[in-house]
């Protein structure tokens, strides 16, 4: 039997185009996806290449998705680890690292690209080269990036955390940072995470290493050789899970559309071949025969179009991972390594895939009857079943109720929730296509009917007596673009809206974002003059780094009346309010309060960013703070002289020149608002739209392809009853065009209620009327894209078919 | 009523016998009655040609007898077996092992080649064709040549021939024909007719064939003519298969009819006359 499908495979390839082609690209881009996945591994940062052993401070277990700082040392700590590993024989420094913010400003532009500063003494971690000029020497000097142009001896702007200060380049590395006197980064950092041991040329390294270990024993970590990779920087860590983010939706978004691409082919070529399965049944073919049949021809399909697919994919993967770095999924200096089992696993997907595909249409085909191969017409009589009727009811109602829900999620789970509720639709709507299409079709037609040429009349008849194969060519453009709508709308709408949430909080009129830099300098917010937080991480006794942020008695004010207090009043935050007199206060989340039995009124100790620990008072525990401890701005800005601020509310006009900043309007601010975050996930979004699009696009040009060779002989009488090949072609042509326009009707009609209930979610949790945002370019293209595929797709194998029919 | 009996009753075997066999369609109010208790054999090594008005019921009966539709009551046997115990699967291995089919609209597997289409009900019952065993029943329809071609490069006596080499290739106790030249030119008939009737008379192959073509039918051993679903008339052909055709007239198609008593004539006038009282 397997032989049989074998030839029948051979015998009729291009009906089997389809699906082939849909199975190599899932199967590429799982591989792609796969090889990219396992070779983004943490690497030994370039800083610390130069150097055999490192001491971190202890690491703390973090939840899932999270990548703050561990607790740093406490300054003696570090004044007593560094003289004592200096001791070790064959040592000659011990360096504690010391990092801060800092940016050339060059032609009144901050410089984008690496924006870290470090003190001297640690460049001898690192292998870079000589330094051209001198080493700084005093305060106001630094050796910056030899890349930025700038020579020894010129003056340069360095944005800090503080705001423009100016320096004197006294030399040029060929390694990215600025490189100031120790005293002044310990001045700018603030704590020390890190330290590096300096070796001598005749060191030996593992005893370097073990004399290490006993030294520092439970203070810290001792990593040497490839374990060093773990001092690779959290925004790197972070940059790397985001970019496993994308990979997983990416893989689950090419296996499901696959998936559903190559079963609706599969379907399609089984009802096409009524006839063809019937003569084998006549001829002796059992029921589990034919079965087997179109298992043999799936897995004949399957097994080519995966193992084309899993090279195609090794050879792609270098080029993802480069545009992945590029859009910022992935570090700088990731590379695709070569690995065996990422193509060989995909293939077993590809061949997984491929079976499980063809499972459905299987089954229909060993349900032919032997008789059937003696009618004429194949006419399926009965499209919907009981069991599709209640699948495409149940999929379609979760796809919207997943919708809906959407508005409550957290903000990084919304695209999950966006791809759950359009694969649920999707899967909803192809069931049902075959009752919701001729109803439809007959509203849209109807103008044709009422035009005076036979063209009209022959489209409409046509595609209400092929209701199916209508339902099947309309069924890819409706997921295309509900899908397009739903995804890039629920995206947009809800980024819109926790911008919004933002500036509602404190009733702004514009906010200043950062621009070219990765956050606002005091300088800038300083200039601004609106509410502003400066987040920082700080660390209780035991359990993990904690998210906090410090503001002014001012801003939390104006915004009290939006937080929800559960006990005691956040006004007292401000030091000095509080029942000691001096002691400092401060407002915690209430799930934080809970977990650690924190009361309003009672005492905390908390460390912070600079290692040093400080007692405070709760004055208040609320329900919803933006971060889990909220503190007095200026007791961060102490303990944490490199924090900087994400985005300043300002009620009114905004005067002053902000440097490395940019004011917008609310809208503006609600409608792109312009932080990394949502700038990546819009990203994602268009790269899984792109491939849905990518996917269904190739379904509508398949089914056409497929419906249109299959109707040579229609063709044929029509050119015998007097239509000359123009008025077939435009007849072929209007009937793509109207299965277009009804795909998007319905792919609109099924996304705008969830798109609305989504938005009626989010204006009741924000308090404000949220924008409906649907970003039409995107939609347009996609539906012109669909158009133009469909129109295509059907003219072409009509044109052929015509032209040899004459 | 009408059996087949009138030449030798007792000594032939009943290749295929349905007894009081009824066929209704559809259901309540709007029934019709394609067979109506219909009884009548067909005994080995003939050839026997099924006629009647369109609505007759004699595709009914063919597709009842040969086990493609099951009928509504009474039985149908073939080779001894009863076929309305059997299970759909049961069913497939008999008609895989005991029937030969052949059709107007030839039904070839178009993505196979003739040799493939020729070797098809074989690798269906999982035997592994011998390629002298398809080329000799290739050859016996003339096409040897033509074993490397696709359907589409034949012309349409060729794929009715290739068509009949398939059902042929199981050996198969009878073989069902429905209206095997309503779609090939004259020629192309004859040829096809030539034949069938070859097989009945070298082979003692069992012929059931369904026709409107009265040509078609004269070179039947016997004509069943149907009507309202029963057998309305019957001729029958002056000597019975098999004997005295071998060494005799092979001459020209024109004398054979004639030879045998069956005249087209004859039975086009019969068949008008059923029709008009339709």
């Amino acid at each position: 039997m397997l032989r049989t499908a074998l030839i029948m495979v051979r015998g009729r390839w291009s009906g089997f185009a389809g699906a082939f082609v849909a199975l190599c690209l899932g199967v590429a881009l799982i591989s792609m996806t796969a090889l990219v996945y396992v070779s983004a591994a943490p690497r030994v940062p370039d800083r610390y290449e130069g150097t055999g052993v490192l001491v971190r401070a202890p690491a703390a277990e973090q939840a899932e998705g999270f990548f703050l700082e561990d607790r740093p040392w406490s300054p003696e700590a570090v004044t007593v680890l560094t003289g004592r590993l200096r001791g070790v024989p064959g040592v000659t420094a011990a360096v504690a690292d010391r990092s801060f913010y800092a940016q050339a400003v060059v032609g009144g532009r901050p410089v984008p690209g690496y924006s870290r500063g470090h003190g001297w003494s640690s460049v001898a971690l690192a292998p870079y080269g000589p330094v051209e000029g001198r080493p700084p020497e005093r305060d106001g000097e630094v050796v910056l990036d030899r890349a930025l142009g700038i020579s020894p001896g010129s003056p340069v702007t360095l944005l800090t955390a503080a705001g423009p200060v100016p320096y004197t380049v006294t030399g040029t590395l060929d390694a990215p940072g600025f490189h100031v006197t120790d005293a002044a980064a310990a001045r700018l950092s603030g704590g020390v995470r890190v330290i590096g041991l300096v070796t001598a040329a005749d060191a030996d390294p593992a005893r370097v290493e073990r004399m290490a270990r006993e030294i520092v024993g439970g203070e810290g970590e001792v990593l040497a050789g490839d374990a060093r990779a773990a001092l690779e920087p959290r925004s790197d860590a972070r940059t790397r899970w985001i970019g496993t983010q994308v990979l997983a939706g990416m893989a689950a978004v090419s296996g499901f559309v696959s998936v559903f691409v190559v079963a609706s082919t599969f379907a399609f070529g089984v009802v096409q071949r009524r006839r063809e399965f019937g003569l084998l049944r006549l001829v002796g073919a059992a029921p589990r025969q034919v079965r087997l049949m179109v298992y043999g021809e799936a897995l004949a399909v399957g097994a080519v179009a995966a193992a084309a697919g899993a090279v195609l994919g090794a050879v792609l993967a270098p080029a993802l991972g480069g545009l992945l770095v590029e859009a910022g999924f992935e570090p700088p200096g990731f590379s695709v390594r070569a690995a065996l089992w990422p193509p060989v696993a995909s293939f077993g997907i590809g061949l997984g895939v491929a079976l499980l595909a063809v499972w459905s249409a299987s089954r229909r085909a060993g349900r032919v009857r032997p008789l059937e191969a003696l009618r004429e017409a194949e006419v399926d009589r009965r499209p919907m079943t009981p069991a599709r009727w209640i699948g495409g009811a149940v999929l379609t109602a979760l796809g919207i109720g997943l919708a809906a829900a959407t508005a409550g999620a957290a903000a990084d789970a919304i695209v999950n929730y966006c791809l759950y509720a359009a694969m649920a639709l999707i899967l909803g709507l192809t069931l049902l296509a075959p009752v919701v299409v001729p109803p439809v079709v007959r509203v849209l037609s109807w103008p044709l009917s009422r035009t005076r040429g036979a063209a009209g009349m022959l489209v409409r008849e046509e595609l209400l007596a092929a209701v199916r194969r209508t339902a099947a060519t309309a069924a890819p453009i409706l997921v295309t673009v509900g899908f397009t709508v739903l995804v890039t709308g629920m995206t947009q709408t809800t980024a819109g809206a926790f911008a919004l949430g933002r500036t509602a909080a404190v009733r702004a009129e514009a906010v200043v974002v950062p621009d070219g830099t990765p956050g606002l300098s005091d300088a800038a917010v300083a200039a601004a003059g609106g509410v502003a937080l400066l987040p920082t991480t700080v660390y209780g006794e035991g359990g993990p780094p904690l998210e906090a942020a410090g503001i002014t008695p001012e801003a939390l004010a104006r915004s009290a009346d939006r937080l929800e207090v559960v006990e005691g009043s956040p006004g007292a935050v401000r030091g000095g309010d509080g029942a000691g007199g001096t002691e400092l206060g401060a407002v915690v989340a209430r799930w934080l309060a809970d977990e650690r039995g924190w009361r309003a009124g009672g005492a905390v100790t908390l460390a912070f960013e600079d290692g040093r620990t400080e007692t405070l008072v709760v004055t208040a525990v609320v329900a919803d703070a933006p971060v889990a401890v909220l503190l007095p701005r200026d007791t961060v800005r102490s303990h944490d002289p490199s924090a900087l601020t994400g985005e300043v509310l300002v009620d009114g006009a905004v005067r002053a020149e902000i440097p490395g900043g940019r004011v917008l309007g609310a809208d503006a601010y609600a409608r792109n608002a312009g932080d990394e975050e949502d700038r990546l996930v819009w990203i994602f979004t268009l790269i899984l739209v792109g491939m849905a699009v990518g996917y269904t696009g190739l379904a509508v040009a398949n089914t056409m392809v497929m419906a249109t060779a299959g109707r040579a002989a229609d063709f044929r009488v029509l050119r015998m009853a007097g239509a000359t090949p123009r008025q077939v072609l435009g007849a072929v042509a209007a009937e793509s065009a109207v299965v277009t326009a009804l795909g998007t009707a319905l792919g609109v009609a099924v996304a705008f209620p969830a798109l609305l209930g989504m938005r009626s979610g989010l204006s009741e949790k924000i308090g404000a009327p949220v924008p409906l945002i649907v970003p039409w370019p995107v939609v347009l293209g996609v539906i012109g894209g669909c158009l133009v595929l469909a129109v295509g797709a059907a003219v072409v194998p009509a044109l052929a078919a015509v032209r040899r029919g004459r | 009523m009408t059996t087949a009996t009138s030449t030798t009753p007792s000594t032939a075997i009943e290749t295929v016998r349905l007894r009081s066999v009824s066929k209704v369609y559809g259901s309540a109010a709007g029934t019709v009655t394609a067979l109506d208790a219909m009884t009548v054999s067909f005994l080995a090594g003939t050839f026997t040609a099924v006629m009647g008005p369109s609505g007759s019921g004699k595709s009914t009966l063919l597709h009842c007898a040969a086990g493609l539709d099951r009928p509504t009551g009474g039985e149908v046997t073939i080779d001894g077996t009863e076929l309305g115990p059997l299970d759909e699967t049961a069913l497939t291995l008999l008609r895989r092992e005991r029937i030969g089919f052949v059709f107007q609209s030839f039904n070839l597997v178009s993505a196979l080649t003739a040799e493939q289409n020729v070797a098809l009900p074989l690798r269906l019952a999982g035997i592994r064709p011998r390629d002298a065993e398809v080329r000799a029943a290739l050859a016996e329809v003339g096409l040897a040549q033509r074993a490397g071609h696709r359907p589409g490069e034949l012309s349409g006596g060729e794929r009715q021939r290739v068509a009949i080499a398939r059902a042929l290739i199981t050996r198969p106790a009878v073989l069902f024909a429905d209206e095997p030249t309503g779609a090939l030119d004259s020629a192309a008939s004859r040829e096809v007719l030539r034949l069938l009737r070859d097989l009945t008379d070298h082979r003692g192959q069992t012929v059931i064939m369904v026709t409107h073509d009265p040509v078609a039918a004269s070179r039947a051993d016997r004509v069943l003519l149907l009507a309202d679903g029963r057998v309305v008339d019957e001729f029958t052909a002056g000597a019975p298969a098999g004997e005295d055709r071998s060494g005799g007239s092979g001459g020209g198609p024109g004398p054979a009819p004639a030879e045998r008593g069956l005249s087209p004539e004859l039975i086009a006038a019969r068949m008008a006359v059923l029709e008009a009282s339709c």
